[in-house]
């Protein structure tokens, strides 16, 4: 028991995988026992993950941390830590896993024994590189993540399912790349180390931290995604399965986010102050094509997938604000997107596995024959479009109100974007929810049944929960805003002169 | 030069064992019937462990000599183990594809202890005289086993193909070697390093008349075409044309033991001449290497999208890999020094890329038949339905080669481009890391079909014993077991490449 508490990082990092080693035992016809091992062992992931946040001390720096030597040859070291920022994101994962996996357990008909094989080994994957240290380790578990997510989305997507898989593949590895050069030249520069904290230490010439900063952050924002490099993400999202574009939508893009508070920003301020304009102006235009291209979707997934690229431009903005206020907002924000996104794509699921089509057209009327879904589906999207009340409000009002005091023209146009949010997502839920059932294949719709509720409930509660008592989350980012902006935030003069950029 | 038969009986011993397996071996397939194909496989197989665990020892041990024409040292043993187990591994692979037959094929085991047994001697030696015998002895081995399908007309091309191609890059090697020892009046690579690059060294009495610099022409061409005959073993790009036709009409399980034990053996070769002519800055071998390099990773990577045979993409793929390599020896020889702390990245990357690539044909190997060998990537459609753990197997094996962590190919490639970094190529490593990128692409092919297709009745299905199933199993424990705890293996390699060698460049001998 002690031991579990001391390496409790650990623990939830490698229980998905200890849990997919046992799948991989249990007999292919043992259908029943799959679904059952793998609900478990998210679930069990997901319990010993609230550990962490029972125990999270009120101070900055990295807690919970393991430090071992892995490689010394070669300076490579096992060392986790967490701090307020990685903490949401780890529960985050853990508490959409469970989600996915049981609504998956009705959704997936065929191959299921691998299928769950993949869930936990992403699980790993992901959880992993929310917690490493270590840069090296980091890498490892990121691009780990890549090969199960490309097999969810290619053997059990739909549609163009083989193309959407080897794109996101394809994207996210030469991202990966470019990162891994410069994690290459550090390693060098750091006198062979890949331990983050030596290479904050390091003085890197201006010069230098522009190239870094470019190489990680191209990597970072192909995950995001930040327009121009987003392409991949309506197809992935769209032709994956359920529980995957969740788990894409929710977990996977955040890494993305992840990558520039935790590497790309502390490493090279300097650099980020001199990429910070173009970055600023990517995260306006995704925000404001984003929600344009969403608008004209005929495809509900796909209309979702483009709301991503407009909420996390949102989160880039807030980032780039470099201000306290809008730091915290952004990384609430993931959370929120995590949630809604995640929602809104458990609720496509929902009918498109009752009618198998994501068509807008193919809908209407459907209010009066599934009153209970569409009653949850109008608190997710009111939560997408950032309704006083819900978590989303919380998120972007702290953004906008934040950005507005170092970027107020590209918050200015930014706002412009919330308003096209509550056009698109209101305008599909008119047109799918309400007047009169056309269609005839929708006469034999049923509503929600207990297991898919089971599935909604959380992430109702979690709205409302995020977005009434946001401080009880707010007060652990703060300390991680807090440790971030001291590292990145340049003197006032220097402020003053990027401000010019924008007036 | 401690040349005596008493020497040569002590020191060479693990070259003796496979000499002594070949004839053995040999003897044995004269008899034909079931039960003499079995002693064959069993002689040759007996003669590759005992090799390879003499071998081991000796790198362990440390043990140098310099025994005129041949070499011991660590780096020629280590290279010896890794083309032992090579062997070992690709006879484990072949032998139900040989025994499969109406009748064995009896002369092909031989055949492949004869080679590995010319691959172990390139690799071992200064002596130019002896890589010629040796890489003559490893190529008409091989020439003979490409050609051994002998109902398949593309077989019998492969091998002509080969031959003569293969023909022709032996006589430039040759060529070279005659012009260096008009040159230099040796044909020791050692004396070399007094004679050429150091003229200010020679003793008077040894030439009389003209100076060397002058004949420096002479010796710059023979150069030039030595290399160009090694280069031609390794695949690289101009001189890769061979690769794909022999490696596509050769039987599958000696398409995998040429691609990784003659890529081993080539750039232990290379590795040779290249630490006595590194000193010679007229040579700019760096910005040479590095151009061959470059050429031979984009060529390779680019020209493998297109693939639709599989052995086909696998050859692209080992010229790809070639570039790497060379990527390697580039920063091995930066600056016109060399870096020896450079060598063992290439030593771990010859290793990795050959248990990998052995994995591969292992898998495709099993997946031939009698009277049909596997040729497209559509051969491979939808296997994942029937064979899971089989089709799991191969992408281990392809995506590792791709360089995905956490596998080995991911860790031998941060290595190879990392020391790149460090000696200062960095342009060259972006390059090449981009171009790994790239290969993903294709490396993915084959899984797509395995997994994402549907099962069609042209597919082939594997046939595999238990020898087999064991095989793969260690093969795929080895892919993550490199990539996640490469330590001890590293540790090995980088013992042998920092160890004093018997052959230094300072002190001539």
């Amino acid at each position: 028991m002690n031991w579990i508490v001391e390496h409790i990082l650990s623990v939830v990092i490698f229980i998905p995988l200890l849990g997919a080693v046992v799948l991989m035992a249990v007999p292919k016809g043992r259908v029943g026992l799959h679904k059952a091992l793998a609900l478990l062992v998210t679930l069990a992931t997901f319990v010993l993950s609230l550990h962490l946040v029972f125990h999270f001390q009120d101070k900055g720096g990295y807690q919970f941390t393991e430090q071992m030597h892995w490689i010394p040859a070669l300076g490579i070291q096992y060392h986790l830590g967490i701090d307020g920022f990685s903490l949401w994101l780890v529960i985050l994962t853990t508490f959409l896993m469970p989600l996915a996996v049981w609504f998956s357990t009705t959704s997936i008909q065929e191959k299921q024994k691998s299928y769950y094989l993949y869930l936990l080994v992403l699980e790993t994957g992901m959880l992993g590189a929310f917690c490493a240290l270590d840069v090296f380790l980091f890498y490892l578990f990121w691009e780990g993540m890549l090969i199960p997510m490309y097999f969810l989305i290619g053997i059990y997507g739909a549609g163009r399912k083989v193309y959407a898989a080897l794109k996101f593949f394809l994207f996210t590895l030469v991202g990966s790349v470019l990162m891994l050069m410069g994690i290459l030249y550090l390693y060098y520069q750091a006198g062979q180390s890949f331990s983050l904290s030596t290479w904050l230490g390091l003085d890197l010439p201006i010069k230098i931290q522009l190239i870094l900063f470019t190489a990680f952050s191209i990597s970072f924002a192909i995950k995001v995604p930040i327009v121009p490099l987003h392409t991949w993400l309506p197809d992935a999202h769209t032709e994956a399965p359920t529980a995957g574009s969740v788990i894409l939508a929710g977990v996977l893009l955040k890494m993305g986010t992840y990558g520039f508070v935790r590497f790309a920003m502390p490493l090279f301020p300097e650099g980020l102050m001199l990429a910070r304009p173009y970055i600023v102006v990517l995260a306006v235009i995704g925000i404001l094509y984003g929600a344009l291209v969403a608008m004209v979707q005929k495809d509900m997934k796909r209309l979702v997938a483009y709301s991503s690229v407009a909420h996390l431009g949102f989160v880039m903005l807030g980032l780039m604000a470099l201000n306290s206020q809008a730091v915290t907002g952004a990384v609430y924000q993931m959370l929120n997107h995590g949630i809604s996104s995640g929602g809104l794509f458990f609720l496509v699921g929902m009918v498109y596995d009752r009618t198998h089509t994501r068509l807008i057209a193919d809908y209407g009327g459907i209010a009066k024959l599934m009153p209970l879904y569409s009653t949850i589906f109008l608190i997710v999207t009111l939560s997408s479009i950032a309704l006083p009340g819900t978590n989303g409000f919380v998120g972007e009002f702290l953004i906008l109100s934040g950005s507005f005091r170092t970027l107020p023209w590209p918050t200015l146009l930014a706002t412009l974007g919330v308003i096209f949010s509550a056009i698109y997502m209101l305008w599909m839920v008119e047109r799918v929810f309400f007047g009169p059932v056309t269609k005839p294949g929708l006469k034999t719709l049923t509503d929600m049944n207990w297991r898919e509720t089971l599935v909604m409930v959380p992430l109702v509660v979690m709205i409302f929960w995020m977005g009434m008592k946001p401080n009880f989350f707010l007060q652990k980012i703060n300390l991680a805003t807090r440790t971030l902006m001291e590292r990145v935030m340049p003197p006032a003069s220097e402020l003053a002169l990027t401000q010019k950029d924008f007036k | 030069m401690n040349l005596s038969w008493e020497n040569l009986w002590v020191w060479a011993w693990p070259y003796w064992i496979l000499l002594i397996g070949a004839f053995l071996s040999l003897m044995s397939a004269v008899v034909r019937g079931r039960w003499a194909f079995r002693l064959t496989g069993i002689l040759a197989g007996l003669s590759f462990a005992a090799a390879a665990y003499n071998f081991s020892r000796q790198a362990q041990g440390g043990m140098t000599k310099h025994l005129s024409f041949l070499l011991i040292d660590p780096l020629g043993s280590f290279l010896g183990l890794v083309i032992s187990l090579i062997a070992l591994v690709s006879l484990i692979i072949s032998f139900r594809y040989w025994e499969e037959r109406d009748e064995p094929l009896y002369e092909a085991i031989p055949l492949m202890v004869f080679a590995a047994l010319g691959m172990c001697l390139m690799v071992a030696t200064t002596h130019l005289l002896t890589l010629v015998l040796a890489l003559e002895l490893m190529s008409l081995s091989l020439y003979a086993l490409v050609g051994t399908r002998r109902t398949d007309p593309t077989s019998s091309e492969a091998a002509l193909k080969y031959f003569i191609l293969g023909s022709v890059a032996a006589a430039f090697l040759l060529f070279g070697v005659s012009f260096l020892y008009g040159a230099t009046g040796s044909l020791d690579l050692a004396d070399f390093v007094g004679r050429v690059i150091f003229p200010e060294q020679i003793p008077s009495s040894i030439y009389i008349g003209k100076s060397l610099l002058e004949q420096a022409p002479l010796f710059q061409i023979g150069v030039w075409l030595l290399l160009l005959g090694l280069a031609f073993k390794a695949a690289a790009v101009p001189l890769h044309f061979w690769a794909p036709d022999a490696y596509d009409g050769a039987p599958a399980p000696v398409t995998g033991f040429m691609a990784t034990g003659v890529k081993v053996a080539a750039f232990g070769a290379l590795l040779r001449v290249l630490q006595v002519l590194v000193h010679w800055q007229a040579l700019d071998l760096e910005r040479w290497l590095g151009g061959l390099s470059l050429a031979t990773m984009l060529v390779g990577n680019f020209t493998a999208l297109r693939q639709k045979s599989i052995k086909r993409l696998m050859a692209y793929s080992s010229i790809a890999h070639a570039g790497y390599l060379l990527l390697g020896l580039t920063a091995l020889v930066k600056g016109s020094e060399w870096h020896s702390e450079a060598l063992s990245p290439i030593l771990f990357y010859l290793a990795v890329y050959g248990m990998l690539t052995l994995g591969v044909f292992a898998i495709l190997t099993t997946l031939c038949r009698r009277d049909r060998e596997i040729q497209t990537l559509d051969d491979l459609n939808g296997l994942a339905e029937r064979h899971p753990a089989l089709a799991a197997a191969l992408s281990v094996f392809l995506i590792s080669l791709a360089g995905i962590p956490p596998s080995a190919g991911f860790f031998a490639k941060y290595l190879l481009f990392g020391q790149a970094i460090k000696n200062g190529l960095f342009l060259l490593a972006v390059l090449g890391i981009l171009s790994s990128a790239v290969s993903l692409y294709y490396y993915l092919a084959p899984v797509v079909r395995m997994f994402f297709h549907k099962w069609e009745p042209r597919t082939l299905f594997p046939q595999m014993g238990w020898g087999m199933k064991v095989l793969v199993f260690f093969l795929v424990l080895g892919a993550f077991y490199l990539g996640i705890l490469p330590g001890r293996v590293w540790n090995w390699t980088r013992m042998t490449s920092t160890r004093p060698q018997a052959f230094s460049t300072t002190s001539g001998r």
